[in-house]
């Protein structure tokens, strides 16, 4: 007895053991699902992609345990008699069990179904999920790219909504943020006065976001390079200004007689100076010529004496005779003429052998100061370029005079002909008219050959230089896109801006993947379905987990405690008392709160809320959703339960550090994963049959080309799906776009052209004011399918009639680029062709937070409809 | 005695070994090149008109003996001046012509077997002249200069073989001076072979070419032009026979330089040397009795034969910038660019406004 009552206690603690440790999963993976889907896009699909793969597992494999022990502990013992041979121990209804069929069935029968059910459901719910966003119709597809588009702008603070800045406070708050990030594309998903909401400002938000990414991409782009412009243009300027004025100057010289002869009469004057001059220095030069160096004569000590002195001795010894002595003399005079002080400056005297007195009977000082003043003088002659004989009168007319003369021409840039005299002075006003003639123009080719701009003419001013076509051309080259005919060197740059923005085409990714006429891309094949499955994913999925996980906790409370009511009050009373602990305070105090969501949200309802009752209901509801969730998230999100689940699924929150020595024990948690992994793909694999054989699920191959029209007001106009083949096109199929755009419209982009259309567009001319064809056309009678299949089969030989059109898509198709963007350019057949690549949910996230273009433009497109 | 002997010897060793400072400064220096006044060879310098010359001199024009105005050298056109004869009688300033001109022109066509003299531009048979070339060069050859240069050009479709006869014969009258032949551009090769300067008769890249008629004038005969290296044409050359001072007005807009004098209210007593003081730089100096009368009525003539009036600032400004006011359209260009772009305007929420129903 002791030992049953035992056991019975021990079971119960084991129970709520297995109890807490299955509570802390679900609000792992609660808190950490949450903390994912607070997460841009591109965070989920990129650096989370594999993390928020294993999260989903985990997440199928906890659910899957909880339903799986719900089937087993539900299913009744009487079914399980068709596994007891023994007719004895099978269940009868009514009876109390045989402890034996009870330990058979609970110990047995019930763990093997568990397991078996626990296997099963983990991929079913997998292809279960697939089954419902395939099933998803186009319109809420388009609901939920819409859904996105608010999550990340809201995310990005990017957008508010008018009258909430309850909201605005709420994404500024780092505590609060992640959870109304995380649920709020259900909210929008769900909720269709919210989702009405986001449609009708659809358009205005996505043209701001594109007038946001273009003013920031003009900003780091365009405003260096008018910089760029504005410097060289600044230094251009400057530079012809300087060659203007010189050359203004120099033609003004050039064409002035007076100025010339003024001139002239200038040289004379300085050539006469000079001459004279040449003179004065020289003939004062002979009168110092006296005692020249004679410090240097004097001094014992000087290397010059000493020289002599050596020079003395070796001259007088008795080894050295006539030759020797002759060349000691040749040596010394070569010594001293060429002698030079550290300094450069020459020792001044020039000397042959001749000059050379080498004798006993004075000291070497005498015989030292008559060398220098002889060698000065001589010097002096050779130095002024004047013979010894020659007298001051002889000197006017010597060539030494014109060499003079000549000199100081050179020396002011005046070349004289080399037969010139000194009398010839029209030979020297030509000289000086040569000086100038064609200055100004070799001044201005000079200018012309270093500047950038090559102006051909002087005397512009300002506004001329500005308004230059080589200014226009280096504007256009700097600028490059960024170039409009408005731009001037002086427009200012904000002005410069705004015309800019103003010029952009604004074709806008997320106008485009959210009109009303795109819900037919979202059909499988289309352009859009990858997109439309993403979206429905990330807007329905995620939040329906969350609240799952939340009411799983919540349901097994209720089952703990019918249980315990049986078994022990004592331990109910602890349980309770736990979990009101553990939930219930926190629960309650975010409910009560002042800052509480369902205040909030009831607001919201009362505002935006108002299509139906449901509506309504939903979007408080979701109020009270978030104010649970937000006590519990607030409460646990820190706990070391979670993160340990988050070490295991591999994901760090953005705000949990780093931890660089990552536990060795993982990998073996990794490769168990791996296990799990390897098992839901194969389960999957197999089990995927099944949606094709209720009859949903139908899968399309998608088409090779995705062409979207756009309208020239960047509103979608259609969108085609090209099959090729053989490099023509074999199939067209244009999705059911007429359900949502007016007939109008097609014969905008002219894609009649054949006498179908005229009928058509008589037709539809006669009878566009009668309701009846409007109804009609509205439930699809007016040959709506005959007519999509006439376009579909015209559109096919059309396309390949159009040979430019045809071997684009070819190019298109070979390089894999399948979504062809086609934007029509003012009322012509003529399209400018932008690629996009495949087109996803993460386009929506970059398309608003980053500044990239979504669309690469064809150059030399030659596209035509 | 000995001693003595010694000390004698060292003087005169002294004095042998000692060179005397040489003084070669002159009692007074002279200027060793005259510095005179030179005027231009073709002026005049009669007494009578020394007061004007001066006045002209400083417009870079002068008068010659005959009252005729004349640039003051051929410099201040830019362009080489050319006397073109017809016949052989020539201005007064022919023979003293160095700074004015740098030669001469002749238009020539065959006429049996001769060449004749012609006064024509494009239709050499019209002419009624009958100077043949070498009675010209008889005439002319006393009046020309050591560096002139005579340039011919013989009527077009002219034959190889006759072009060469005219080649031979205009290098045997005229055997000091250079010469230029103006001839069809496949010729001009052909003609610079044999030591003549070739000129195309036709717009060419690589020599000197006679201008099209289009660009000619009643002054300027015809124009020699040339293509310079950033292919621009300009005249090198005009050719002028009764009014060089216009033919070279035409050519160079800056010939005349600015008045010297401005007037504020017609003067009392108008003579030829106020005028050459205050006429603008367009005006035709070579009608001063005319622009006498003109002057009291605030009015002259200008080279094109209009009357205007006296500008009252001898200087336009050019710059725009000074006058514009910021009304003014072109204003703008006269501002540095306002760096002012760098910040984001747009980036302000957009907010999502309920639609009205």
């Amino acid at each position: 007895m002791i030992s049953s009552t035992f056991s019975n206690h021990a079971k119960i603690l084991l129970l709520l053991l297995l109890f807490v440790v299955y509570v802390c999963l679900e609000l792992s993976l609660n808190i950490l699902l949450i903390d994912m889907y607070a997460q841009p896009i591109q965070a989920v699909f990129g650096e989370h992609s594999i993390t928020a793969e294993r999260l989903e597992l985990f997440g199928r494999t906890l659910s899957g345990f909880g339903l799986a022990l719900a089937v087993a502990t539900f299913i009744p013992a009487t079914l399980f008699n068709r596994l007891i041979r023994d007719e004895t121990k099978k269940v009868e209804a009514g009876k109390p069990l045989n402890p034996k069929t009870a330990q058979l069935i609970n110990g047995v029968f019930r763990p093997l179904i568990l397991v078996l059910v626990w296997a099963l459901i983990i991929p079913c719910l997998r292809i279960a999920v697939d089954g419902v966003v395939d099933t998803t119709s186009n319109d809420k597809k388009l609901s939920a790219v819409r859904a996105i588009v608010y999550k990340e702008a809201y995310l990005a603070e990017t957008v508010a909504i008018e009258g909430f800045p309850e909201f605005d406070d709420i994404v500024s708050d780092p505590k609060r943020k992640d959870l109304m990030v995380a649920l709020i594309p259900s909210l929008a998903y769900f909720s269709a006065g919210f989702n009405k909401l986001i449609e009708s400002n659809l358009d205005n938000m996505a043209d701001q976001f594109l007038l946001n990414r273009q003013e920031v991409a003009f900003i780091t782009e365009a405003i260096p390079r008018i910089r760029q412009f504005d410097r060289t243009y600044k230094q251009e300027l400057a530079r012809y200004q300087k060659a203007n004025k010189a050359y203004l100057v120099a033609l003004k010289k050039e064409n002035n007689y007076s100025l010339i002869e003024q001139e002239r009469v200038a040289l004379l004057n300085q050539a006469n100076d000079s001459i004279t001059n040449h003179w004065k220095s020289y003939s004062q030069a002979l009168l110092d010529a006296d005692n020249y160096r004679k410090d240097v004569a004097e001094d014992a000590n000087n290397p010059i004496r000493k020289g002599y002195s050596s020079v003395k001795d070796d001259y007088f010894s008795s080894s050295c005779k006539s030759d020797c002595r002759q060349q000691l003399k040749v040596d010394f005079a070569k010594y001293l003429s060429t002698l030079k002080y550290d300094t450069g400056e020459s020792f001044g005297v020039y000397l042959t052998a001749d000059d050379i007195t080498v004798a006993k009977m004075l000291k070497s000082k005498y015989y030292l100061m008559s060398m220098f003043e002889r060698g000065r003088i001589k010097y002096i002659h050779r130095l002024y370029g004047i013979p010894e004989e020659m007298e001051y009168e002889q000197y006017n007319d010597s060539p030494q005079a014109l060499t003079v003369a000549v000199d100081v021409f050179n020396k002011q840039g005046v070349k004289v002909a080399n037969d010139w005299t000194l009398s010839d002075q029209r030979g020297l006003h030509q000289a000086i008219e040569a000086k100038y003639k064609g200055r100004a123009k070799v001044l201005w080719n000079e200018y012309r050959k270093s500047a950038r701009f090559s102006v051909t003419k002087p005397r512009l001013d300002r506004v001329g230089f500005a308004r230059l076509p080589q200014v226009t051309k280096y504007a256009k080259k700097t600028l490059g896109n960024y170039y409009l005919a408005e731009f001037t060197p002086s427009i200012s740059e904000r002005k410069y801006k705004k015309l800019w923005l103003a010029k952009q085409d604004n074709i806008s990714f997320i106008k485009m993947v959210t009109s009303t006429a795109a819900t037919a891309a979202f059909s499988p094949g289309g352009s859009m379905f990858m997109l439309g499955k993403d979206a429905v994913k990330l807007a329905v999925i995620p939040p329906m987990s969350i609240a799952a996980s939340l009411l799983a906790i919540f349901l097994l409370f209720i089952k703990l405690g019918v249980y315990l009511w049986s078994k022990s009050k004592g331990y109910l009373t602890l349980a309770m008392l736990a979990g009101a602990i553990a939930f219930g305070v926190p629960v309650g105090a975010s409910v009560t709160d002042k800052n509480a969501y369902h205040v909030m949200m009831g607001n919201f309802a009362e505002a935006f809320s108002t299509v139906d009752p449901f509506d309504r209901i939903f979007t408080i509801g979701f109020g009270y959703v978030l104010d649970v969730e937000n006590g519990i998230f607030q409460t646990y999100r820190d706990l070391s339960v979670v993160r340990l689940v988050g070490q295991i699924i591999k994901y760090r929150p953005p705000y949990q550090p780093q931890e660089s020595n990552q536990p060795v024990e993982t990998i073996a948690l990794e490769h168990e994963q791996y296990f799990l992994r390897a098992y839901d793909d194969l389960a999957y694999g197999w089990l995927s049959f099944l949606p094709k054989h209720y009859g949903f699920g139908e899968v399309i191959k998608p088409f090779d080309t995705n062409i979207t029209v756009l309208k020239q007001d960047m509103n979608v106009g259609a969108y085609i799906g090209v099959r090729l083949e053989n490099e023509k096109v074999a199939a067209v199929n244009m999705p059911n776009f007429l359900q949502n755009s007016d007939i109008g419209l097609l014969a905008e982009q002219k894609f009649f052209y054949k006498p179908d259309v005229a009928g058509l567009v008589s037709e539809f001319a006669s009878n566009f004011d009668d309701p009846q064809y409007w109804l009609q056309l509205g439930q699809g009678d007016v040959g709506k399918e005959s007519l999509i299949q006439k376009l579909e089969v015209n559109m096919t030989a059309y396309l390949n009639h159009q040979p430019s059109t045809l071997s684009l898509l070819n190019t298109l198709h070979k390089k894999g680029q399948n979504n062809l963007i086609l934007l029509e350019l003012k009322r012509t057949k003529k399209y400018r062709c932008f690629v996009l690549g495949v087109v996803d949910a993460q386009m929506i996230s970059d398309s608003i937070n980053v500044n990239f273009f979504d669309y690469e433009e064809l150059p030399k497109c030659k596209a035509v409809l | 005695m000995l001693l003595l002997r010694t000390i004698s010897l060292y003087f005169l060793l002294v004095f042998l070994l000692w060179g005397c400072a040489v003084d070669k400064r002159p009692d007074h220096y002279i200027s060793a090149i005259p510095v005179s006044r030179s005027l231009a060879a073709h002026a005049s310098h009669l007494p009578q008109h020394r007061q004007l010359q001066n006045a002209l001199k400083q417009r870079n024009l002068i008068i010659s003996e005959t009252g005729e105005i004349l640039p003051i050298n051929q410099s201040v056109c830019n362009a080489a001046l050319f006397y073109r004869v017809t016949d052989a009688t020539f201005p007064q300033y022919v023979g003293k012509h160095q700074d004015l001109l740098s030669g001469f022109y002749i238009d020539v066509a065959r006429v049996n077997n001769d060449w004749v003299v012609v006064d024509t531009d494009n239709d050499f048979t019209q002419s009624q002249r009958r100077l043949t070339l070498p009675a010209l060069a008889l005439a002319l050859t006393p009046k020309l200069m050591r560096h002139d240069a005579i340039i011919i050009r013989p009527e077009p479709e002219t034959r190889l073989s006759d072009l060469k006869e005219l080649l031979q014969s205009a290098k045997a009258q005229f055997p000091q001076h250079s010469l230029q032949f103006v001839v069809a551009e496949k010729y001009v090769v052909q003609v610079e072979k044999s030591g003549v300067k070739g000129v195309s008769d036709s717009t060419a890249q690589s020599h000197p070419y006679l201008a099209a008629t289009s660009l000619t004038s009643d002054a300027r005969k015809r124009v020699l032009m040339t293509v310079d290296s950033f292919n621009v044409a300009e005249p090198i050359a005009i050719i002028v026979d009764t009014q060089p001072l216009t033919a070279c007005m035409q050519v160079n807009k800056s010939v005349v330089l600015a008045p010297i004098q401005k007037i504020i209210a017609p003067p009392l007593t108008v003579d030829a040397v106020l005028l050459a003081n205050v006429l603008p730089s367009n005006a035709d100096f070579n009608r001063l009795d005319e622009q006498q009368r003109l002057l009291s009525d605030g009015q002259y003539l200008t080279i094109d034969n209009r009357q205007q009036s006296y500008p009252l600032s001898n200087k336009m400004d050019t710059n725009r910038c000074r006058q514009l006011t910021p009304g003014d359209e072109l204003y703008q260009y006269c501002l540095d660019r306002q760096q002012d772009g760098d910040t984001a305007v747009t980036t302000q929420k957009y907010i999502m406004k309920k639609q009205q129903q």
